[in-house]
Order: structure tokens, then C-alpha cells, then sequence
């Protein structure tokens, strides 16, 4: 079987004009075996996954505008592409959107969404969230069966405040005060449910929204890397990174449970003594 | 300024550079029945002077205003069958704006669109309109007027008039305050006017159509209903005695 290469651009070698789906081959590759490292001579088909954002995303409206937050892992199958993607995207300096299911697909979507929403800033003036996300929903629901894409657009206008709007992959359109998306979401729905209040103030709403992604990052291996955070107000739009060292929760830490942890003794006396 | 040869396409310019077909396509404007708007504190009113041709045609026949999307509507200056094509026109183009965005379409945005496609009919060859639309809409932008004329010129108006008796209506609408008064004081204005500048030799049969998109509407473009328009109408009939003619 022969040695080869994906030939990913002129960049990798210098003399041979960049024809795509070309192979390079080194005809002398066959022939050399290090000693001691295992020979991959092709990518597995696990690691030929399309790029997705199984992920948690989520936003909240608050007093006075809206808090968007996300994870930042991009995975390739069980590689991790990126460990802190920006997943929260602008479509004006008032309107973002979050995006989940393929890394693809949405980024492309957004660019067309945000062409459209340049053109229709310079003929109104301002542009409510609303047409995001209706235009989002468009493209979504026209293309539903040949794309895996989930958003949650979310954004301040003049006419009706901060706004939530959750686009979820059928092409439906649901406006909430808060909304979660993607794979990590499905652990917190409870929490979030249970905790989340209205006419939150903005260090509340981060402070939910953190803890929000922490949860499901925790528990959702698709979900994790450092915490993305988005403010949008009417006198400011504010991104802010959360280091993955600073989660305020993990398994791994939680103290609560590292007594469980104990190293079991083979046919003990009592129970007492393993579980103290 | 002559026209002699250099009048028969719209493809061709005159030695002073004008193209005399677009010219001509707004005297047909000018040819029919006074079309006219006025812009108000709380809406917009639509009135014009259908004329007709006969005794026996059912006056409520032909009529000449039509609504465009929920809240917005025009009504047609110049030749009927011309102006109910860009009606047809700038419907789809409204429809679409709200299929993609979501949102009424603003008024300045539906004329833009509107425009351009009568525009191009002056310069691909095909003859221009002969109609003008007055596009009245009241969505988040607040009450607007423009007028879309068959040039591809597009105008935003406090208040309007067009066809036959244009210049005394202007003369007329130019002494009131439009901004500063209801719709339906305004109805009895325009009203007046119309009975003012209608031509009772020439064209002896006729009807006033009135519409508008106002708060007391909710917002909708629809026909002033008959009680109010027959008030206006009698009133207005009475008012207008006391115009002088041109």
C-alpha cells in the first residue's frame, strides 16, 4: 500500500504546481521504516469525519440587553480540531448568532445572512433582529434536507430590545427569553429551567451562563475547551474568553465527589472502612 | 426644445438631452382623473377622481386603489391597465421583502423597488409606463408618501397631487398643514379639492374613491368605509363651491 499525502497546497512542495485532488507520492517513502513507530498510511475513517460543533450554546435576554455564551471545541470526529472556537458570530455590531451541528454549513450560512443583513442595513438604516432571524429560518428550513445546521440568533434593536430567537435545525423559528442548543444542552435543560429568572442584571446573567456551559461541558465530551461570552446592549457589544482553568465546575474537581473515590480492598471486614 | 425626430423610442436622446418618450409617458399621467395623497400626523390618506366613461358602467367598476401589503397601498395615476401591472409588481416585490426579512417592508424600500423596475423600462427599449403610483405606507418607519412616477423617479411628498387637475390641487394642498391634522379632517380636505378641480364639461360622469392607512386602521390599508366617505364627499361638495377655477 503507498505512502501518500493529501496534497493541501502549493506551500507543501514548492516544484510541483497545485492541481487539487492530485496525490503526491514519494516513490522512496514505500521503502523507509522507522524503526518503532507504527506506519499510518492513510487517515482512519474515524479522523475523515466532517468538522461539527457538537457543542453547547446558549443565550439568555437580560435587563437591558442580551448574554450569549458558548464552548470552544470543534471536533473532527474524535480529534479535536480547535479547543477555543468562536462560535459566537456577528451578523451586525448588534446582532450575533450561535452556531451548531456542521462547522460548514453554518459558517456559509452566516456569511450569506450577513450579506444580506449589510445590504438591508444600508437601505434601512438599522436592522431589527427579527429579519436575522427570519432569514435564518429561511435558509434553514429551504435547505433542510441537504445541511445540519442549529443557530440561536440573538441581538438588540431599538424596536423591541434585547431578543432571543432559537433556530433549530427543522427550520422553525422560536422567540424565547432564553434558549440552549446543541449536543451539551441536554444535560442542563433542567438546571436551566430551575434556575433561570427574568430581568436578570448582566453580571446574573453571566454568572448563569457560565455555570450553564461549565454543566454541560462536564458532562458532554462534544462540549468543552474555553468559554466564549457575548454582551449585547444598546451602548455596547463586549466579547469576553473564560480560560478552561477558571470553569467553575468540572467532575474532575468537584470535591464533593472525590471521596467516592476510594481505592476498594479485596474482601473487607466491615463496609465502614472503605466507605468512611 | 424640439421633439421632431428624436421622439419615437425611448432608446434615443434629443439633441438637448432629453428623452422625449419619458416625457410623454407623464403627460399620459396627466391625461387622466386627479389622483392625490396627503401625509398626516396619524396616517395616510389616498383620494382620487375616477372618471368614467359612461352612464351605464357600474361606478364601483375600475376601481383605481389598491393595497399593496397590510399597511401600505397606492392608488393609480395615468393609464389604468399600466398601473395595474407595477400594482402586481410591487406587491411580489413586497411579498418577497417579507418572506425573506420577516418585516413589513418600509416605505422608502418598496418605492426603491419599484422604481427601478420602471426604469427600466425607459432605457431597454420597451415603451415607459404610462401610470404613476402614489404609495402610501405606514409601517415601523412611520406614515410615508411617495410618489413613483413612469421615469423611474422616485419623489417623498408631504402631500401630492397628479393628473388632470394637478396644479390647482397643488396650489390648494400647499395651504394646509397636513402634519398637523388627523386623517380624517384631512379626508374632508381632499375631498374638497377633488370636487374643486373636476371638470363638470368634460368629463360628466365620475366617483371619488378614498383610502388610508391610519392608527384608527390598527395600521391596515383599507377603503374609507361609505358612511365617512359619503360625509366627506357632501361636505366637501359644498367647500368646494367656493374655489375659483383655473
Amino acid at each position: 500500500m503507498a505512502n501518500f499525502m493529501y496534497n493541501l497546497g502549493a506551500e507543501h512542495d514548492p516544484t510541483n504546481v497545485f492541481r487539487p485532488g492530485k496525490m503526491m507520492h514519494d516513490p522512496e517513502a514505500e521503502n523507509w521504516k522507522p524503526k518503532d513507530m507504527p506506519i499510518v498510511d492513510e487517515l482512519s475513517e474515524e479522523n475523515q469525519k466532517e468538522v461539527t460543533m457538537g457543542t453547547t450554546i446558549l443565550a439568555t435576554v437580560f435587563n437591558g440587553g442580551v448574554m450569549l455564551a458558548c464552548d470552544g471545541r470543534t471536533a473532527a470526529g474524535r480529534h479535536i480540531a480547535n479547543y477555543s472556537a468562536q462560535k459566537i458570530t456577528m451578523i451586525t455590531d448588534k446582532i450575533f448568532v450561535l452556531r451548531s451541528g456542521s462547522a460548514a454549513d453554518t459558517q456559509n450560512m452566516a456569511h450569506m445572512v450577513t450579506d444580506y443583513m449589510r445590504q438591508l442595513e444600508i437601505e434601512m438604516g438599522h436592522v431589527p433582529v427579527e429579519a436575522a432571524a427570519r432569514l435564518f429560518q429561511h435558509l434553514a428550513f429551504y435547505n433542510r434536507g441537504s445541511i445540519s445546521a442549529g443557530f440561536i440568533v440573538a441581538g438588540w434593536d431599538e424596536k423591541l430590545g434585547g431578543q432571543v430567537y432559537n433556530v433549530p435545525s427543522g427550520g422553525s423559528r422560536h422567540k424565547l427569553p432564553y434558549t440552549l442548543g446543541g449536543s451539551g444542552s441536554i444535560y442542563i435543560y433542567g438546571w436551566a429551567d430551575a434556575t433561570w429568572k427574568p430581568d436578570m442584571t448582566e453580571e446574573e446573567a453571566k454568572a448563569w451562563c457560565q455555570q450553564a456551559v461549565a454543566h454541560a461541558k462536564a458532562r458532554d465530551c462534544s462540549s468543552g475547551g474555553n468559554t466564549r461570552f457575548c454582551t449585547v446592549t444598546a451602548a455596547k457589544t463586549q466579547h469576553e474568553m473564560l480560560p478552561w482553568s477558571k470553569t467553575s465546575f468540572t467532575l474532575e474537581g468537584d470535591k464533593r465527589l472525590t471521596k467516592l473515590a476510594e481505592i476498594t480492598v479485596a474482601h473487607p471486614a466491615s463496609i465502614e472502612k472503605v466507605y468512611a | 426644445m424640439s421633439s421632431g425626430d428624436h421622439d419615437m423610442d425611448a432608446n434615443v436622446y434629443s439633441p438637448d438631452g432629453m428623452v422625449f418618450q419619458v416625457d410623454y409617458a407623464i403627460k399620459a399621467v396627466d391625461a387622466e382623473g386627479t389622483a392625490l395623497g396627503v401625509c398626516c400626523k396619524d396616517g395616510v390618506v389616498l383620494g382620487v377622481e375616477k372618471l368614467i366613461i359612461s352612464k351605464m358602467v357600474d361606478p364601483k367598476s375600475n376601481t383605481r386603489v389598491y393595497a399593496i401589503d397590510r399597511q401600505a397601498g397606492c392608488v393609480i395615476g395615468g393609464m389604468l391597465p399600466d398601473g395595474r401591472h407595477l400594482v402586481s409588481r410591487l406587491r411580489d416585490e413586497v411579498q418577497n421583502f417579507r418572506g425573506l426579512y420577516g418585516i413589513p417592508c418600509p416605505g422608502e424600500i418598496a418605492s426603491k423597488k419599484l422604481c427601478k423596475y420602471t426604469h427600466f423600462f425607459t432605457i431597454s427599449g420597451y415603451r415607459p409606463f404610462g401610470a404613476a403610483l402614489i404609495i402610501a405606507s405606514y409601517a415601523d418607519d412611520g406614515p410615508q408618501l411617495y410618489l413613483a412616477d413612469p421615469s423611474g423617479q422616485r419623489y417623498s411628498f408631504h402631500a401630492v397631487a397628479i393628473g388632470k387637475g394637478k396644479t390647482l390641487a397643488k396650489t390648494e394642498l400647499e395651504k394646509i398643514d397636513f402634519s398637523k391634522i388627523s386623517c380624517r379632517e384631512a379626508l374632508d380636505e381632499i375631498a374638497k379639492v377633488l370636487y374643486a378641480v373636476h371638470d363638470d364639461q368634460k368629463d360628466k360622469q365620475f366617483e371619488l374613491e378614498f383610502a388610508w392607512v391610519t392608527d384608527d386602521t390598527e395600521k391596515c390599508f383599507t377603503r374609507v368605509p361609505d358612511d365617512i366617505a359619503e360625509a366627506a364627499k357632501t361636505k366637501g361638495k359644498q367647500a368646494a363651491e367656493g374655489i375659483e377655477k383655473n
